[in-house]
């Protein structure tokens, strides 16, 4: 197997930045609104805190006028603290006029706040604010009505208008701003490191995991225990280790099969070997001839032992190869009898044919089924001696091989249906695999295999593939 | 005349050793390794009278030979030999126009009463006499001959051993013989048995008469049927 580390890699990589990501971004989009939010409240405090004092500088300069000499005139030096010697540093103007817009005092230039229905500050109902330029300069304008009642004015009313620079307020949304992105941005920066530091410490088990996983050796299916596993992730180790399991007994069976073979195929080998060498040191016509007849006989055998493996080979993996078609049982054993009828009548065997049904139709794969029964025919021509009589039964929903041959012991027809088990006493060449190959053959068309032994007179057995369900 | 034969095969051991066997059977061998040298083979005019075809070549598969050589119209009999096994092979090397095939490893014998069998099909066998051992049967007259003394057959004995002969190493069922002999009769399937047991009779006198064992016999074979075999190993 070629370890792949790359994929799986590149999987808790991905896995972090996800959880980086999904947590990550939210949370600063969530903290990009709240400082947002936060510096818009702030501004409108402290546009509010301005013009209250702007509205008061308004007030104040209302107070210190008087009317003197047939004009509205101002007590300078009174007001001054108040309107010029602000604490801000901003430049203040002030004018006023009548409610018609004739200038009384102050710079005329200064621009007029518009009667709005709506003010910028509700309770001030006399006050207006605005913004306006004044000397190429942005300035807030706040616009008071006043009565001046000892005036000698047609009308009391007189407008005073008072103009700031900006200077103040942008220094102070300024400092507010930069307040703000300052502590939400380290908040952010904070937010992050906690969520950077949390997810690596959860994936830390995963790349544990990952790492013991790939440090494991080609034949090792040991179960995986990954320190501090999170609880999420146990299920999923759990079904590994039990796939683990499950293919490491696989491998286990498959290397015991490959042994098993080796040893099989390797002895009619090295049979061969000797007879044939022993054939051409014989000179005498006679000896070598009964040598080759043996080679000939240990080559029929490594043959049907080869052919045994193939059809294992073939039968397990047959699940994924074959689709099911209906058979007929009746003409499947006598296709399958007819091939081991020349055989069989060779070796002085009787092997028949028994139909009990004119014809029983079953769903299966005909090539495994007939292994099957070639299997179970094979089987007891080989295991008889010369005159056995072989019937081939078909009923409904079964076939059966049955033989008058010596019978299997009751203690072995436990594991006769096991790969390799030989149940024949030594002297009998088999390989132990042709009852394996029915067997599994069997399992996979849901039928059962069953053995009947001995039959009559402590002699002869039956095994019978019968579908339950037929 | 000795019967041509092309065998393509490009395992040398099997190549070799199955060649000397056929030389020894009388026929005229000659060899292709690939499946190219076997196309060039089988051109037009190549005048073989039977082709043993392995499927696995190098170059150009067996198959893709086959199919060339069927392209071209040419019936020359081809037996195929193939290590594969599995169905779907065997199906397409019979429905591309082989007709017959032996998966390996094959029986020495095996081979050579199937391809007999092609050659005689095909009218390219040294006779046309349908043969089991020491029995031999020209078919368009029917008479019949053990150790070359002729057997005194009725019509439907030398109908019933006509039909046995030309089914060697296989059963023929009761009900068939029954057709085949017995053509619009209304007679049951036990009159089969009564023929067949007249003509045992015949063959074993006929045996007995010329001082000699039974060499051929009809043996039945329980629920299968009947079939030609020989009590001192195969002819």
């Amino acid at each position: 197997m070629t370890p792949t580390p790359a994929p799986s890699n590149r999987a808790v990589a991905s896995l972090r930045r996800r959880l980086l990501s999904w947590i990550l971004l939210p949370l600063a989009a969530l903290i990009g609104v709240n400082a947002w939010v936060g510096y818009g409240n702030a501004v409108q405090a402290a546009n509010e805190a301005y013009d209250r004092s702007l509205y008061l500088a308004a007030r104040t300069l209302a107070e210190e006028l008087a009317w003197r000499d047939g004009r509205v005139q101002l007590d300078v030096m009174k007001a001054a603290g108040y309107l010029f010697e602000n604490h801000t540093g901003s430049r203040l103007f002030y004018k006023v006029t009548t409610p018609g817009g004739q200038w009384l005092a102050g710079v005329a230039a200064l621009p007029d706040a518009p009667v709005r229905a709506q003010s910028a500050v509700k309770y001030f109902a006399l006050v207006q604010f605005d913004d306006g330029v004044y000397l190429n300069q942005p300035v807030r304008l706040a616009q008071l009505t006043h009565v001046m009642e000892d005036a000698g004015l047609a009308d009391p009313l007189i407008k005073i208008t008072v103009a700031e620079t900006m200077e103040a307020r942008q220094q102070l949304i300024q400092h507010i701003l930069w307040d703000t992105l300052g502590s939400q941005g380290l908040l952010l920066l904070a937010a992050a490191g906690l969520v950077i530091w949390g997810v690596q410490r959860g994936i830390r088990p995963l790349e544990a995991f990952r790492q013991q996983l790939a440090s494991k050796a080609d034949d090792d299916f040991s179960p995986i225990q990954p320190p501090d596993l999170p609880r999420e992730l146990r299920p999923l180790i759990e079904t590994l280790n039990s796939y683990l399991d499950r293919l490491g007994r696989l491998i286990d069976i498959r290397k015991r099969f490959l042994d098993n073979a080796a040893h099989q195929l390797r002895t009619p080998l090295t049979a061969l070997k000797t007879q044939l060498a022993l054939a051409q040191r014989n000179t005498e016509p006679e000896q070598a001839q009964t040598l080759l007849t043996a080679a000939r006989q240990t080559t029929e055998d490594a043959v049907r032992l080869t052919e045994q493996l193939l059809a294992m080979t073939r039968v397990e993996h047959a699940r994924e190869m074959h689709s099911p078609q209906t058979v007929d049982l009746v003409a499947l054993a006598r296709r399958v009898t007819q091939e081991h009828l020349v055989r069989a009548h060779q070796l002085g065997d009787d092997l028949g044919l028994e139909a009990q049904v004119v014809q029983c139709e079953v769903q299966g794969v005909d090539l495994l089924l007939h292994e099957a029964l070639s299997n179970l025919i094979d089987n007891a021509i080989h295991h008889g001696p010369v005159g056995t009589h072989i019937t081939v039964r078909v009923g409904h929903g079964w076939f059966e091989v049955e033989d008058d041959g010596p019978g299997i012991a009751p203690e072995h027809q436990a594991h006769v249906f096991e790969r390799f088990y030989r149940a024949a006493p030594s002297g009998v060449t088999g390989s132990g695999l042709g009852l394996a190959i029915v067997k599994e053959i069997a399992s996979q068309h849901g039928a059962v295999v069953s053995v009947r032994s001995p039959l009559r007179h402590g002699r002869g057995t039956a095994i019978r593939m019968r579908w339950p369900a037929v | 005349m000795t019967p041509r034969i092309l065998l393509v095969e490009d395992t040398p051991d099997i190549a070799l050793w199955l060649g000397t066997a056929l030389r020894q059977g009388g026929m005229q061998v000659e060899f292709a390794t690939d499946g190219h040298a076997a196309d060039r083979c089988l051109q037009p005019g190549h005048g073989f009278d039977a082709v043993l075809l392995d499927l696995q070549l190098p170059g150009q598969d067996g198959l893709s030979v086959l199919q060339a050589l069927r392209g071209r119209g040419d019936a020359v009999p081809v037996l195929v030999l193939t290590a594969r096994a599995s169905v779907p092979d065997r199906v397409l090397g019979l429905n591309m126009g082989a007709d017959d095939y032996l998966p390996k490893p094959f029986d020495l014998s095996e081979l050579e009463a199937r391809l007999q069998v092609l050659l005689r099909r095909h009218g390219r066998a040294k006779t046309t006499a349908l043969r089991w051992g020491p029995l031999e049967m020209q078919p368009e007259n029917g008479t019949a001959q053990l150790h070359g003394q002729v057997l005194a057959l009725t019509q439907r004995e030398a109908a019933a051993l006509r039909v046995l002969l030309s089914s060697p190493q296989r059963t023929v069922s009761k009900e068939q013989l029954h057709t085949e002999v017995f053509v619009g009769d209304d007679t049951g399937l036990d009159a089969v048995e009564v023929l067949i047991y007249r003509l045992r009779k015949k063959l074993e006198s006929s045996a007995a008469s010329q001082g000699r064992v039974p060499e051929v016999v009809i043996t039945t074979f329980r629920g299968m049927g009947y079939m030609l075999t020989s009590p001192v190993g195969t002819p």
